[in-house]
């Protein structure tokens, strides 16, 4: 009935008399405030009418709230109590349903403040929809590779000459920057250098100081709290000196701590203009070394800004060489999209993510599956409740309304209990994923939109089928005690037990597989010792190029120290790349590979097995001429038909240009860990390099090496800290993730287990049950113990058999997904899925067991005598 | 017999002068026009609801009206219950007034 009239009082406002009036009296009311709209509009126009429709939507509100919403709410109190009651009754069911329902919940709400951390990396900043870091493409013959950084003249030049851009900052990354207080001294990471812009461009909040002072004058750093705490112990330290590499900065300022979840985590911040540092870096367009930021202005087309710099470089304006291609990354997607040359920090992986929300959704599938199952297998006996229910005159609707009422009561009670586990639980669970959680993590609006979601589905889900089941029983034929035992919906309730099952067995079987990755990692032969090997990283303030036959001889001058040797990295470490090819043959590509600066006595010590050639590699005897050493994977790349063949050339390195003979070939080994392929690598004799002291030691008498190292070191380098570490402690951290992954698919896992087991449990009770009288007949008439054991266990072998048949291929599909991502995997064995399957099969049983020895046992007498 | 409170007595003897036409437009302008009292829809069905309940009146759906955005009116009728409550009210009433004359009141009474 579509009116065609130009006095339709405001929608909105009728919408909103409607949220509040009586579903009875709606429409009425609504029909005399148009009719009196009309009638006002006539006498007095549509501007007056409709401030008085307004204002009579308030007026209105007392009085429909007195009216509506006290019997609304009465009723609802009748629900509560109801619900109360019937919890209350059955108190061991409520208990299941409230344990497994509060268990999954914790479950998904620890893994909802995971991924709304994770999700909301650098969303802190004012600006965060307008900041972008700059990325360049670079495209050449010889050379193919996406960086995160850029030139440091083009942040600047892109402020002054594109009016999208409202500011840009560029950030210098240093590591391994020594600062020194007044005896303290340590090796600090995250030393920033930084346009002042990066102040208004990211959130800083400013203990002391303040924007205007920062970068004022030249020699100032700005610290953070964490920092001023460590060196100067809390006092304001603005004025103090510290020595950063041996030079004086002011302290100006001191800003809060890097947030967790940024991928920007400063705790010294020093000026990009500072004159010590080297005035090329201003003028050279060609490195990708800044780190770029910029803020566009308000309603920027952000391919239009591309293609405008795009445009200058093609005019040649923005002087970078060859056809490179700049891009603008939002500084939101920089943590989980994206894994570039020169990432500030170690970027996560969303397929993480993606695996855990998978989890949390089968554990609530589990958990909502088992309150399906309860209710409807004890709908035997609230069919009668139903049915005098009806008798008295309850309609279908109040019906509805009660099942919900108290299935939502306890989803809400499991909420509580979900909550209260979380609280307990979340150090446990920061440590696994190595995040300091704050409480800001645990409480706000996105997780608490999240759980009001997942807790009102399930609730609804939980509740409906039982709720739309029970009430539609005929209160004659559920009275006259037609209704046979929950018969109706035992198909269901199979399905639902075969379906818990197998999300059982597949999350057994992957946590299987995780573990067996990440142990196969560990125990993998690498192709080198890592056993015994003491590792000293050879910092800034301390150098060895020139003596480090002297340092390795003051090393080996103890008795448990069996052998010394530097290099420029150690296996597991990043190594260094660059160019390599054929000497003197003009046409020859060049080849780009890893290279490991090594002495002499590298390959002896790491036990690298030569099958080619000599494992001598003199020191250089003048600046051009080297030896190489290559691994197998180099011989392939080149194409030489045997690693003998290899001996035969000479090669031109990328590194100086030096240049000479190959003198042997080493057999692969895992210089980069076992996630990533081997690649081919050159070892090469270069001291300038040299970084790393690695002594073989017998750890029996490891507290007296150590202490002799340390004098050493002290000798050697006066002042200078000394740090060190065990490789194959290293190589076990390389795995640590997927260690942790594992162990948290594996606690989830395990839960999701007992919530299945809770279910498994009560409904065995309830089958227990309703066979009572079928066992006690069969008893008398001379079954044994172990018939009626079998006759129970019967049904959960076919459940879980068929559960093992669904998912088999689909763990299988899963883990082969997975392993994908690792270059040296692990093959997917049939005994991990029997393992799995069996397992879960022993822990079904047993539960079921106490029911069943129950039943099995019970005189049939206690059973039969009101027959 | 229960006592008729001050305002439904109020809104039965509206209905029942309104006859046919008591629905909610007509029955709050005629109380705003009898007592001066202006009802919002809110309270006004309200306690049509609560004499409905009580059996004094009942609800009839009249035909829809272009009008009213196309929406049905609510008529109210008085029952028998609510006739009998109206008559014993003005029997309380007029005994009530009956021999007492207002302006026979000294206002010197007033201590």
């Amino acid at each position: 009935m579509k009116k065609i009239r130009s006095d339709n009082p405001p929608r909105i406002a009728e919408k909103f008399i409607s949220l509040f009036a009586h579903y009875q009296n709606r429409p009425y009311i609504l029909g005399d405030l148009d009719e009196d709209f009309s009638g006002k509009c006539r006498e007095k126009g549509r501007f007056f009418a409709s401030l008085w429709y307004w204002s009579n939507c308030f007026l209105i509100l007392p009085g429909l709230l007195k009216f509506n919403l006290l019997w609304r709410f009465f009723m609802l109190r009748n629900y509560i109590i109801t619900a109360f009651r019937s919890i209350m009754r059955h108190k061991g069911i409520s208990l299941i349903n409230i344990l497994g329902l509060g268990i999954a919940f914790a479950c998904s709400l620890l893994i909802i403040i995971y991924i709304n951390f994770e999700t909301g990396y650098d969303n802190y900043h004012r600006n965060v929809d307008r900041i972008y870091r700059v990325g360049i493409d670079i495209d050449t013959p010889d050379f193919k590779r996406t960086f995160s950084r850029i030139s440091f003249p083009l942040g600047p030049y892109l402020k002054e000459n594109f009016p999208q851009v409202e500011a840009s900052g560029r950030l210098w990354q240093r590591s391994n920057v020594l600062v020194q207080y007044e005896g303290k001294s340590f090796y600090e990471d995250r030393f920033y250098y930084a346009d002042k812009d990066i102040f208004s461009i990211f959130s800083f909040s400013f203990i002391y100081g303040n924007t205007t002072e920062v970068f004022r004058d030249p020699g100032t750093v700005v610290i953070t709290e964490s920092i001023s705490g460590k060196y100067f112990g809390g006092e304001d330290p603005t004025g103090k000196v510290i020595s950063v590499n041996g030079n004086d900065f002011i302290v100006s300022a001191v800003v809060n701590n890097a947030p967790e979840n940024t991928h920007f985590k400063y705790n010294f911040i020093v000026s990009l203009n500072e004159p010590a540092l080297p005035k090329w870096i201003h003028t050279n367009w060609k490195t990708t070394m800044a780190s770029t930021y910029v803020v566009l202005k308000e309603g920027t087309n952000r391919e239009a800004f591309i293609s405008g710099i795009m445009n200058k470089v093609l005019e040649g304006v923005v002087d970078s060489g060859d056809t490179n291609n700049y891009f603008l990354q939002p500084i939101r997607d920089i943590h989980l999209h994206s894994n570039l040359s020169g990432e500030l920090e170690s970027p996560g992986d969303p397929l993480y993510l993606y695996i855990f929300a998978i989890i949390a959704g089968l554990i609530l599938i589990i958990a909502n599956i088992n309150f399906i199952n309860i209710s409807t297998a004890r709908s035997a006996n609230r069919a009668k409740e139903v049915g005098v229910r009806k008798v008295i005159g309850a309609n279908r609707k109040q019906l509805v309304s009660q099942f919900l009422g108290e299935s939502f009561i306890i989803t809400i009670i499991a909420l509580i209990v979900a909550w209260s586990i979380v609280f307990l639980s979340r150090d446990y669970f920061g440590e696994l994923l190595g995040i300091r959680f704050t409480s800001g993590d645990f409480i706000n609006i996105n997780v608490a939109l999240s759980l009001a979601v997942i807790v009102f589905l399930s609730g609804f889900a939980a509740g409906s089928y039982p709720a739309i089941f029970l009430s539609s029983f005929k209160p004659i034929s559920v009275l006259k005690g037609k209704l046979r035992s929950g018969a109706k919906g035992s198909s269901l309730r199979r399905i639902m037990v075969i379906c818990q099952f197998s999300i059982s067995i597949i999350l057994v079987a992957s946590t299987l597989v995780v573990f067996r990755q990440v142990s196969y990692m560990k125990n993998e032969k690498l192709g080198f010792s890592k056993e015994q090997k003491l590792v000293i990283p050879v910092r800034r303030g301390a150098d060895i190029s020139d003596n480090y036959e002297m340092v390795k001889k003051e090393f080996t001058g103890f008795a448990g120290i069996y052998s010394a040797s530097v290099s420029s990295g150690v296996p597991g470490r990043t190594t260094q790349g660059a160019n390599i090819k054929l000497l003197n043959v003009e046409d020859d590509k060049s080849q780009w590979m890893h290279y490991m600066f090594v002495d002499n006595d590298f390959i002896s010590a790491f036990e690298l097995e030569l099958i080619a050639g000599s494992s001598e590699l003199k020191a250089p005897l003048d600046e051009s001429k080297t030896t190489f050493i290559l691994n197998e994977t180099t011989v392939k790349l080149f194409r030489w038909h045997s690693p003998e063949e290899a001996l035969t050339k000479n090669l031109w390195s990328g590194y100086g240009g030096r240049h000479g003979p190959v003198v042997g070939v080493v057999k692969d080994f895992h210089f980069r860990g076992l996630q990533q392929q081997i690649g081919p690598v050159i070892l090469n004799n270069y001291p300038e390099m040299f970084r790393y002291i690695t002594l073989t030691v017998d750890t029996a008498n490891l507290k007296e090496i150590l202490l002799f190292v340390g004098e050493t070191w002290q000798k050697l380098f006066p002042g200078i800290p000394l740090e060190y570490y065990f490789l194959d402690d290293m190589f076990d951290n390389l795995y640590r993730s997927e260690e942790k992954t594992g162990t948290l698919i594996g606690t989830f896992t395990l839960l999701g287990l007992i919530i299945a087991c809770l279910g498994l449990f009560s409904l065995a009770s309830f089958i227990a049950d309703q066979r009572n009288k079928e066992i006690a007949i069969r008893k008398v008439h001379g079954a044994s113990f172990a018939d009626i054991a079998f006759l129970q266990y019967k049904d959960i072998l076919k459940w879980i058999l068929i559960s093992n048949l669904i998912a088999w291929p689909v763990s299988y599909y899963a883990a082969e997904n997975w392993l994908e991502n690792y270059a040296n995997r692990i093959g997917i064995d049939v005994w991990l899925f029997a393992v799995s399957g069996l397992a879960t099969l022993v822990i079904a049983l047993l539960t079921i067991s106490y029911h069943t020895v129950k039943v099995a046992s019970s005189n049939p007498v206690n059973s039969l005598r009101y027959e | 017999m229960r006592e008729l409170s001050k305002a439904e007595e109020t809104f039965l003897i509206t209905i029942g002068r309104l006859r046919e036409n008591a629905y909610g437009v007509s029955i709050r302008d005629k109380i705003a026009e009898l007592t001066g009292k202006v009802y919002t829809y809110g309270t006004l069905y309200g306690l049509l609801d609560q004499l409905v309940n009580r059996g004094y009146a009942l609800k009839l759906e009249g035909a829809p009206t272009s009008e009213r955005g196309g929406r049905r009116k609510l008529y109210y009728r008085l029952t028998r219950e609510g006739i009998e409550a109206l008559k014993a009210s003005y029997q309380v009433q007029q005994s009530l007034w009956s021999g007492f004359d207002l302006s026979s009141i000294d206002e010197g009474l007033k201590i």
